[in-house]
């Protein structure tokens, strides 16, 4: 409504114009569009910009048994969690979770999309990698690793047993269910990863490779000297889009662990949804002010992607 | 040593197939294996006999066909709620003329960067204050919006020629028959592309319909099954049978639109 009222109150120049027939329309051009952007704009507000001064304001705020806001503390919420050696190991957990799915995703990307894309005979495997961990919902996947994983009678513990090693404990060692649930992520990001490298890899003109193996170079030395570099945009995408997926990342983690066992897969989201909503929840004061830390990190990594894309990354 | 390598390469690529398709594979499979069977390593899963047990316990513990009904339609209106609210500001943004196109594309270019769990909180709040707490409309309710779809939308109007629009606009037609009846058709790989991602994006949906339904009536699927997983505890055969209903619609949904989605990249491509 406001916009509508706006845009049409600051054309009136162009109403008296002397080419009225031209005016008319352009007066009608303005007022519908404006109107086309208010259900847009609405939900953006509603939905996005007034929680998040919200929640801004929650995180200056104390909560009561009940759960109701009770008076402003200024930035005692903040001191708290920054003195807290708890948020403090949750921070650390949220990192190395990133940075553990991040480079695993990248990694085993490259090794299926490099030779999937140099082997005229094995391309249309593509299909299944890229599809079959997209088809699957992050729900459902973390229940059937959940399934896998079981301690002792689960798929992953036999076969290891059939070896005859001993398992690492799954889900159930903390200093191992971090590993596991990385894992987990991995599996469930590795489609899209595939797919975009694929479509990048599909840019490289075949004379760059050919040229090389010309110079001497094996197709490992090839793909990791030549092509990556010629990648480096989409690479840099993916770390990105990986980066602020696992920061958010809820599904897999709260489906396989719950933050468990001894905290040692609780990350920011995990904790703040065991404060506003967990057993003990309704504690909104000091889980806004995750929140807004959450919030921070993320538009740190969106604020680097945004330099960096701005700039050439390759030759 | 090259010839060696032309060989392993296909070898080494189908190992990798099989590590990634294992999970469902054992999903299926596993789903129709008595429950004894399924705690005796690989040998378990050799289809000797099969049974439909599981699929009882799973259904016995939380009612999956109608979660699936209420996650259809959930990412139906979801869906269509998104694409119209962005395929009118979008059209707005491209052809309305308007002097703060700018300011307001970025408005909704910034809303990318809160992510959903920061605003979870107040829009919980807010749901709950409304009276919507515990319904579907509350679950897609909060994404009726979507900065990504605008602008994928507004990429694709922009590239529209404008001596068509302006020839239009000359010949009298209206502002929403132009949308519908030339800019609508001509952007359909576009449209296509925006339907399947924020199909895909409602159905897996998980944190917020967990949050803010309770009743198991109301959960969507995703949410549902989950619940369902806490229930059972270590019921290996419940849990796979439960896992194997509940992806075989989306199965089925990737199967059917990966031909649609390939059909319009290279509709795409060949312009």
């Amino acid at each position: 409504m406001t916009s509508s009222r706006l845009s049409t109150s600051l054309t009136p120049k162009r109403e008296r114009s002397p080419r009225l027939g031209g005016t008319r329309r352009k007066r009608g051009v303005t007022m519908w569009a404006s109107a086309l952007l208010v259900p847009a704009l609405a939900f953006f507000i509603v939905f996005d910009y007034y929680p998040l001064g919200r929640v801004i304001a929650l995180s200056f705020q104390s909560t009561d048994l009940f759960g109701r806001p009770s008076g402003f503390i200024g930035v005692r919420n903040y001191v708290d969690m920054f003195t807290s050696p708890e948020f403090l190991g949750t921070l650390g957990t949220t990192f190395a979770f990133a940075a553990g799915s991040v480079v695993l995703k990248l990694l085993c990307g490259l090794a299926i999309a490099l030779p999937l894309s140099t082997s005229r005979r094995a391309v249309w495997l593509a299909r299944p990698v890229v599809l079959i961990p997209m088809a699957v919902s992050v729900a459902v996947a973390g229940l059937v690793f959940k399934a896998i994983f079981q301690p002792g009678f689960g798929i992953a513990d036999q076969l290891l047993a059939g070896i005859g090693l001993p398992s690492p404990g799954w889900l159930t060692n903390p200093n191992f269910a971090l590993v596991s649930v990385i894992i987990v992520d991995t599996w469930v990001g590795i489609g899209f990863t595939v797919l975009i490298l694929l479509a990048a890899l599909a840019g490289v003109p075949q004379e760059v490779r050919e040229a090389a193996a010309i110079d001497g170079a094996g197709a490992f030395r090839t793909g990791v000297s030549v092509v990556i570099p010629l990648i480096s945009t989409s690479i840099l995408f993916l770390v990105i889009y990986h980066t602020v997926g696992a920061l958010r990342e809820f599904t897999v983690i709260n489906v396989l662990t719950q933050g468990g066992p001894a905290n040692s897969t609780r990350t920011l989201v995990i904790d703040i949804w065991n404060l506003a909503f967990g057993s003990s929840g309704g504690n909104f004061g000091d889980a806004s002010a995750r929140a807004i830390v959450l919030l921070v990190i993320v538009g740190v990594v969106s604020f680097i992607q945004f330099r960096v894309s701005n700039r050439k990354v390759h030759y | 040593m090259n010839r060696l390598g032309r060989c392993l390469t296909p070898v080494y690529l189908t190992i990798v197939v099989l590590l990634i398709a294992f999970p469902i594979l054992y999903a299926y499979v596993g789903a129709f294996r008595p429950a004894a069977a399924l705690s005796g390593g690989l040998q378990g899963l050799l289809p000797t006999s099969f049974t439909l047990h599981n699929f009882g316990r799973a259904l016995s513990r939380a009612p999956l066909f109608l979660q699936l009904g209420n996650s259809a339609i959930v990412t139906v209106a979801q869906t269509v709620l998104q694409l119209l609210t962005s395929v009118f500001a979008a059209y707005a943004l491209t052809f309305g003329k308007l002097r703060f196109a700018k300011i307001i594309f970025g408005v909704f270019l910034v809303s990318m960067m809160i992510p959903g769990e920061t605003t979870i909180i107040a829009n919980y709040l807010t749901i709950r204050s409304i009276g919507l707490y515990d319904t579907l409309v509350a679950v897609f309710l909060p994404f009726g919006a979507s900065a990504v779809t605008i602008f994928l939308l507004r990429q694709s109007f922009a590239s529209f020629p404008a001596e068509i629009h302006e020839a239009a606009v000359l010949d009298g037609v209206g502002p929403m028959t132009f949308l519908w009846k030339f800019l609508l058709p001509l952007s359909r790989p576009t449209i296509a592309a925006a339907v399947i991602t924020s199909a895909i994006a409602a159905w897996n949906g998980y944190l917020w319909p967990l949050l803010i339904t309770d009743s198991p009536d109301k959960r969507t699927v995703q949410a549902g099954i989950s619940q369902m997983a806490d229930s059972v505890g270590p019921d290996i055969g419940a849990l796979l049978a439960g896992s194997t209903l509940v992806s075989i619609p989306m199965i089925i949904l990737v199967i059917i639109g990966q031909s649609a989605l390939t059909r319009g990249l290279t509709e795409g491509a060949s312009k």
